[in-house]
């Protein structure tokens, strides 16, 4: 934008009027530029004006840099299961994809372990050795392999190798009992099979290759505002920010299961994402930001380390949490329903002031209507529903 | 009246009685002890910092959980300002201070200087738990707070306040009652309620 009006800027200074004219020179000024020149300046100028304030966060997306999914689950067959459905879900929607294969040299070469956050220098790196636009990075939370009632858990992340900027993202979730109809038929009691629904599942909301990937806009509530906890914190101070670049670190883990807060960073950057509110930055970037300042996010940042972390990032606010409890349901001696309870807090990367701060406890079991009817069975789909209702009161 | 008329009376008067102090069993007295400093001018603290609370509890994270809860209360009121417990942590790092409950005067002065407050509020988790009754389980949280000045140490506001545990359907029929948050919240309300009346 700023380009733009330079060049018509440029261009209006080479047209002048002689002080010295009569006054009726003052109504066609002498322009050395041709009058051709003039109007394809001026159409090119204000087509750029008209295209760079809306594309200057959307982008369109034909080609992907597919980096292999981080595994969080625990299991070490995850990830060889999904990954080539996660490919082929993507070509069969017209992607070029420039797959894990490829992709392998290039992470060892850069040292790079966790491949479900990168870096902004690491995208860059990735842009340049691949050209590439956008790389989808993603984990696989959760994978439990069982004869009758399998799960799988995964997040994914569309972001741009340029700003490190998240265009698109998505969790999914479902056990082998999510698809079992009348008299107990239709369960899912393969793995695979179930990881080749979740896979469509966590697609669905992919735009079409040649669409724009922008950032949704937060629909501002008309009505009363819905403070879904009571005990959260909203600073006045938010009604008045600009679209703030948000990111998300690692949760604090309290809880038994490991990887933990790792699961809640990615899945809380996709609801973070679909609330529009903010322009999210990957966790990657802050990782490294962090890892280069010689600091942790663990137990709170002080506020010389968030205008450090700014300085270098950019980022306007920080979102930490600590999940305290986080059953998967997975354990035979105890309740199959999955459990989660987390806190959250937004820091204002500049004053250090917390501008947000929500609680959420929820079991599968809260959403049941009748019977097993809204029973929400699978971790990942609970812990977006959480972490919606959270996201209700920002 | 006659005799049947008076039993009549008498009898629904005992079904009352004995309904009434069956309600009463039901009642839980929820622990009510505040204190404000009579002379203390509130008007001076513009901003207070939240000490990592003492957990007497068997829950490992019940400290730290009720003390973000208390920040969240007191910001939500509109008219403090306090400080991020990340700085507070990093200041009692700062001073070498491990043990709260043994910190002395000096030492708060010392860190309300350095974090820019006029209060600090310490305290502890008393109960954090879930009770069984009636084949049901309850959250039950008990806390005490104090607010501190920070230039003296003196003890200008002090509350404890208890919530959850099973109503009298939740003792009758086993269901009902707060989650653990629902519970905590509701106690660190009431404590931090008194602060700004």
């Amino acid at each position: 934008m700023h380009n733009t009006t330079m060049t018509v800027n440029r261009l209006a200074t080479t047209c002048h009027v002689p002080s010295s004219a009569p006054r009726a020179l003052f109504r066609r000024a002498t322009c050395h530029v041709p009058r051709a020149t003039c109007l394809f300046a001026c159409l090119l100028a204000a087509l750029l004006a008209a295209g760079f304030a809306g594309a200057s966060r959307a982008q369109t997306a034909t080609t992907l840099a597919l980096l292999p999914f981080e595994n969080v689950s625990g299991s070490t067959e995850s990830v060889r299961i999904i990954m080539p459905l996660i490919e082929q879900n993507l070509r069969e929607k017209g992607y070029q994809v420039v797959g894990p294969d490829k992709i392998e040299s290039f992470l060892s070469r850069n040292r790079i372990r966790n491949t479900g956050m990168l870096s902004r220098s690491q995208l860059n790196n990735l842009r340049g050795e691949f050209g590439v636009d956008f790389a989808l990075v993603g984990s696989v939370d959760l994978f439990y392999e069982s004869a009758d009632n399998p799960q799988w858990g995964v997040s994914s992340r569309i972001v741009s190798t340029g700003e490190a900027i998240v265009l698109w993202a998505e969790s999914a979730g479902r056990t082998g009992g999510d698809y079992t109809g009348m008299l107990g038929l239709g369960t899912i009691t393969s793995g695979r099979d179930l990881a080749q629904e979740v896979v469509k599942i966590l697609f669905q909301t992919l735009p079409p290759p040649g669409t724009r990937l922008a950032s949704p806009q937060h629909q501002k509530a008309t009505g009363l505002r819905v403070i879904g906890s009571r005990g959260s914190y909203r600073s006045p101070a938010l009604d008045s920010a600009p679209r703030w670049r948000v990111s998300v670190t690692i949760f604090d883990n309290a809880s038994e299961r490991r990887g933990a807060g790792r699961i809640l960073a990615d899945v809380f950057s996709t609801a973070l994402f679909h609330h529009g509110r903010f322009d999210v930055i990957d966790p990657g970037e802050v990782n490294e930001a962090l890892i280069a300042l010689g600091r942790t996010s663990y137990g709170g940042m002080d506020i010389a380390t968030l205008r450090d972390f700014k300085k270098r990032t950019g980022i306007d606010a920080i979102i930490r949490g600590t999940v305290y409890r986080y059953n998967e349901g997975l354990k035979r001696e105890a309740t199959t329903s999955p459990d989660i309870a987390l806190d959250v807090t937004m820091l204002d990367a500049e004053s250090g002031r917390i501008v947000w701060f929500a609680v959420g406890e929820r079991s599968g079991d809260d959403s049941q209507i009748a019977l097993d009817f809204g029973i929400i069975r699978s971790m990942v789909p609970l812990i977006r529903r959480t972490i919606s209702e959270m996201l209700d009161t920002l | 009246m006659n005799v049947t008329q008076f039993r009549r009376r008498g009898n629904s008067g005992r079904l009352a009685g004995c309904l009434f102090v069956t309600l009463l069993s039901f009642a839980r007295p929820t622990m009510a002890a505040d204190y404000v400093h009579p002379k203390y001018d509130f008007s001076l603290i513009q901003k207070i910092a939240v000490l990592p609370m003492e957990n007497l509890s068997q829950d490992q994270q019940a400290g730290e959980r009720v003390r973000k809860i208390v920040v969240s209360e007191i910001l939500a009121a509109g008219v403090l300002d306090v400080v991020e417990p990340a700085q507070v942590n990093q200041a009692l790092g700062q001073q070498q201070i491990q043990n709260i409950s043994s910190i002395s005067v000096k030492q708060i002065a010392e860190l309300g200087k350095s974090l820019g407050v006029q209060a600090f509020v310490v305290g502890s988790v008393d109960t954090y738990e879930r009770v069984n009754v009636g084949g049901g389980t309850f959250a039950e949280v008990a806390i005490t707070l104090r607010a501190l000045d920070a230039a003296t140490g003196t003890v200008v506001w002090s509350t404890s306040k208890s919530a959850g545990g099973a109503g009298f359907f939740g003792r009758l029929f086993g269901f009902g009652g707060d989650t653990m948050y629902e519970a905590t919240q509701k106690a660190v309300h009431a404590a931090v309620s008194t602060l700004f009346q």
